[in-house]
């Protein structure tokens, strides 16, 4: 079984991996225990980190706001997961698209989004102060954990949405048949059970709020995070010494593991497998409670989705700077196909081939992880989920100072973008190719075989026409979180490669917001039209990790 | 592949060993199948039997043996060459493909012509009835079928061999014994040989025509499925096949044509064999729950019978069987299963019974268990 072929595949997988993620990570990690001069070894970048406040505050930034996200998430998605899983609210496919739709949003474009509404200069904030509420700005600390929470809330609803509908009607009719009422069942049967989706959903919220670079970069005002202050250091010491950046990546790693380890140990010893043999059932609310209910559950998804419409209108709107006149015009989408062409077509270009490698060696490495066991798959798995734990930023850094100099140098040019782009987006992939891989029977494949075809042919003409549609949602989902990545290309760009979110990004900051708007629509459409048109699955399944 | 289809292909397992990590699956099993026998595998979980029945097709590959179908040896082959059919317990029927693409789809690997590829699938489809769903999608089908489906397409292709890895047991009692007629009809027909894995012994008594009973790696014991019912060699093949009711204990005394067991206060009277009894020497014997009948209380023991005394612990009524219970000591219990005609009434519990039996429907065993 274990054909040449195969072994092939892993040989290539571990290379790819020592090369482009190993090599990097380790360069950094031992660039930060050196001195400014790079020759003696030192603990000093590390006692510098905690002795002073400029460090320090971005990590316990980063870690308490992070958390709070989470909290934040686990309020939204959870009775929203509730309510659209187990009561009879009306329109529960258009809730589960708009309850999944903000995740596939580039968050930095959210944060932009709400300052349009909530800035200095914002719609809601000039009317709040014109009928004399004193309202400053959502710039600050709320504001991110707001931002956060409203993107990345997806990621519980969606994991307990699951959870919910796996629950066999049956241990909640034992509970209710013992006497407990509904209330009282929701909290000791059903609400325990799905603790552990929970914890992954806020796993994957923390995880993607620590590493997030973008938001606190546009609306975090100088509060300082670990992301942002990584790459201040890379932009400070550009050709200087990079040990402090190093110990700065290395404890952000370093933060991010712990945080999954704690959460693995956790759900080690709590984690049910439930197979559900009847549909779920549906609690039938009363007609005042159930308009209650569809008012709020509308609400907990369409206000996270608000921005965006605006954002949209805004395009359209005529801009000097960040002032805004009432006038519709087209001139901020000429400004972008005049001048600005080159970060849309890198963006696409980059995306495209990166979407068309991660697919295909991901649904490689998916295929060996699952159906081979030995130490080396074990080892492999540890590997390829790496990426998930370290930050773009770093990552982007890493990547830098390695390959500028030596046998390899890839510094500055689109290899190097695209390469981290695969990385990056590699973890995803291999999941979601795995989790479908493992409900392939193996006997389905041995059948193929049994009847004359070799394991390469049948993987071919079975295996790859099973995980069929599997494949297009990974490949979609990949195409979706390549085009708005910020933290790695912000890192890596240069003039030549710059992509469309590093233009947005600029845009921003320099407050040129007509051109800034007119971008994040076309990043927008050209995430969310590709969304619907190859892959509703996806939307349905809501399976994203 | 005409040829093995008219004569059916021998099956020759020499000395076949296979060990994962400390345990040892498969310890030195040496079988030799006859063309087109039904032979069937059975054994509890974890006793080597799909571990065997996966090294002739070829996805285990044993660490010691050879296997050969006639004089071709094919251990060396990968499992795409060796020109097997394989029916897989959760079926394994291709989701994506029609009733009739599945069926087809070895043929294609063998590259047989279009038209002939037509014929023969719908003969195979025919062979178990499902000519008439052969444009269905499988998630349209029942388990059953679905077998059915799995069963044609892994004839359809001639296979020297048949391989059927418990392809029963995910469906319901009464679709099962349908089934496995059906399997062994056709079987008969096509001549095929076929090697059978499955844990349920009603099965195997049903449809081989030898069965190798499994323990721990080793074959335990190869026979007919009358001879194995009658005269397991040991106990664990006894129990394994359904009878319980073994005792074991010293010989006391011995005449020309019995040995007598005495176990705590009861004793007990057995056939002498060819290998004749010393008094001291531990002895364990079956009497199966057929064997033993209701008496009356006067009845003694003669020449030919046995006389066993108890207490009725419990009786089940199960139509025409009556299944009861009988109490003979503290620790031993033993089951009698009679006609409920020939008892006509029910026993009641607490009550006292003699049990009758003939010396020689008891069987000792060939092999006794060391650690009795």
């Amino acid at each position: 079984m274990n054909s040449l072929f195969w072994k092939l595949v892993k040989i290539g997988a571990f290379l790819l991996f020592v090369v482009f993620l190993i090599y990097p990570m380790s360069s950094i990690f031992i660039s930060s225990f050196r001195d400014a001069e790079g020759t003696q070894f030192t603990w000093a970048n590390y006692g510098e980190f905690f002795s002073q406040a400029y460090y320090w505050k971005s990590l316990y930034n980063s870690v308490v706001l992070s958390l709070q996200a989470v909290l934040l998430s686990i309020a939204i998605g959870l009775p929203l997961a509730y309510l659209v899983g187990k009561t009879d609210i009306p329109g529960k496919t258009v809730l589960k698209t708009f309850g999944t739709l903000p995740v596939v949003l580039p968050t930095f474009v959210g944060a932009y989004a709400w300052v349009l509404l909530l800035g200095r200069s914002g719609f809601i904030s000039r009317f709040l102060n014109a009928i004399g509420i004193p309202f400053t700005s959502i710039y600050g600390w709320w504001g991110i954990v707001l931002v956060y929470a409203f993107t990345y809330y997806p990621f519980v609803f969606l994991l307990v949405l699951g959870a919910l509908q796996s629950i066999d009607p049956a241990l909640e009719e034992a509970s209710l048949s013992l006497g407990h009422g509904r209330v009282n069942t929701t909290f000791r049967v059903t609400l325990p059970l799905v603790i552990p989706s929970i914890l992954s959903g806020g796993l994957l919220v923390f995880m993607q709020a620590v590493e997030n670079f973008g938001v606190p970069a546009i609306i975090g005002e100088g509060l300082p995070v670990l992301a942002t202050r990584a790459y201040q250091l890379f932009i400070n010491e550009m050709g200087g010494n990079p040990s402090m950046a190093g110990a700065l990546s290395i404890i952000l790693l370093a933060t991010t593991s712990g945080v999954l380890v704690l959460q693995r140990l956790y759900l080690a010893k709590k984690s049910f497998t439930m197979k559900s043999t009847r549909p779920i059932e549906i609690i039938s609310l009363g007609r005042v409670p159930r308009t209650i209910a569809t008012i709020v559950a509308y609400t907990l998804c369409l206000l996270p989705l608000l921005p965006f419409t605006v954002l949209i209108v805004t395009a359209f709107l005529e801009y000097q700077g960040p002032v805004m006149h009432y006038n519709l015009t087209l001139e901020n989408f000429q400004s972008v196909f005049s001048r600005a062409m080159r970060p849309v077509k890198n963006s696409y270009q980059y995306t495209f081939i990166t979407t068309f490698f991660v697919t295909g060696i991901g649904v490689l490495i998916g295929y060996v992880l699952t159906r081979f066991r030995s130490i080396s798959s074990t080892v492999l798995d540890l590997v390829v989920m790496l990426p998930f734990v370290i930050a773009g930023t770093v990552y982007g850094l890493a990547l830098t100072y390695s390959f500028n100099t030596g046998p390899l140098i890839l510094t500055g040019t689109s290899t190097i973008l695209v390469i981290s782009l695969i990385m990056r987006k590699l973890p995803f992939v291999v999941r979601s190719s795995s989790s479908l891989l493992y409900q392939i029977s193996p006997s389905i494949e041995e059948a193929s075989i049994s009847l004359g075809y070799s394991p390469p042919r049948t993987f071919w003409k079975i295996t790859l026409r099973l995980l069929g549609s599997g494949i297009l949602s990974g490949a979609v989902l990949a195409w979706v979180t390549t085009l708005a990545e910020l933290s790695s290309s912000i890192v890596l760009y240069t003039a030549r490669t710059q992509t469309m979110p590093v233009m947005i990004y600029q845009a921003v900051t320099s407050t040129d917001y007509g051109r800034a708007s007119a971008l994040s629509v076309i990043l927008i459409i050209s995430t969310v039209v590709p969304l619907f048109l190859v892959n509703k699955t996806i939307l349905k399944r809501g399976t994203l990790m | 592949m005409n040829h093995s289809q008219n004569h059916g292909t021998s099956l020759v397992i020499k000395g076949i060993r296979k060990t994962y990590a400390e345990t040892v699956a498969l310890d030195h099993i040496s079988l030799t199948i006859e063309p087109g026998e039904f032979f069937t595998l059975l054994g509890p979980s974890g006793c080597g039997k799909t571990t065997l029945l996966r090294s002739v097709a070829g996805f285990v590959i044993p660490d010691h043996g050879e296997v050969y179908f006639d004089e071709q040896r094919i251990d060396t082959l990968p499992p795409q060459k060796r020109n097997i059919g394989m029916v897989f317990q959760d079926y394994a029927i291709f989701p994506h493909m029609s009733v009739s693409a599945n069926v087809g789809y070895g043929l294609k690997s063998r590259k047989v012509p279009t038209e002939e590829a037509k014929k023969r699938t719908e003969e195979a489809l025919q062979l178990v009835g499902m000519e008439n769903l052969a444009h269905r999608l499988p998630a349209q089908l029942s388990g059953g079928q679905q077998q059915r489906v799995a069963v044609a397409r892994a004839v359809v292709v001639r296979p020297s061999v048949l391989l059927m890895d418990e392809p029963l047991s995910n469906l319901d009692a009464k679709l099962r014994i349908q089934m496995r007629r059906d399997i062994r009809e056709m079987q008969t027909s096509l001549k095929i040989t076929t090697v059978y894995v499955t844990h349920d012994q009603a099965e195997a008594l049903a449809v081989s025509d030898r069965i190798a009973v499994m323990k721990e790696g080793r074959v335990e014991q190869l026979a007919s499925p009358d001879e194995l019912y009658r005269k397991p060699r040991t106990p664990f093949v006894a129990r394994f096949l359904g009878n319980e009711n073994i005792i074991s204990g010293p010989v006391v005394a011995t005449t020309e044509k019995t040995a007598t067991i005495k176990r705590n206060q009861a004793e007990y009277r057995i056939p002498m064999t060819d290998t004749r009894y010393e008094p001291g020497k531990q002895i364990s014997f079956l009497i199966r729950s057929e064997m033993l009948q209701f008496t009356g209380e006067s009845t003694a023991q003669d020449e030919h019978h046995g006389i066993i005394r108890g207490i009725v612990e419990h009786s089940e009524y199960g139509g025409s069987l009556l299944r009861s219970f009988i109490r003979i000591e503290d620790d031993l219990v033993l089951e009698v299963l009679s006609l409920y005609e020939t008892v006509g009434r029910f026993p009641t519990e607490g009550e006292p019974v003699v049990l009758r039996y003939k010396i020689e429907d008891v069987t000792v065993f060939a092999e006794q268990e060391e650690h009795q």
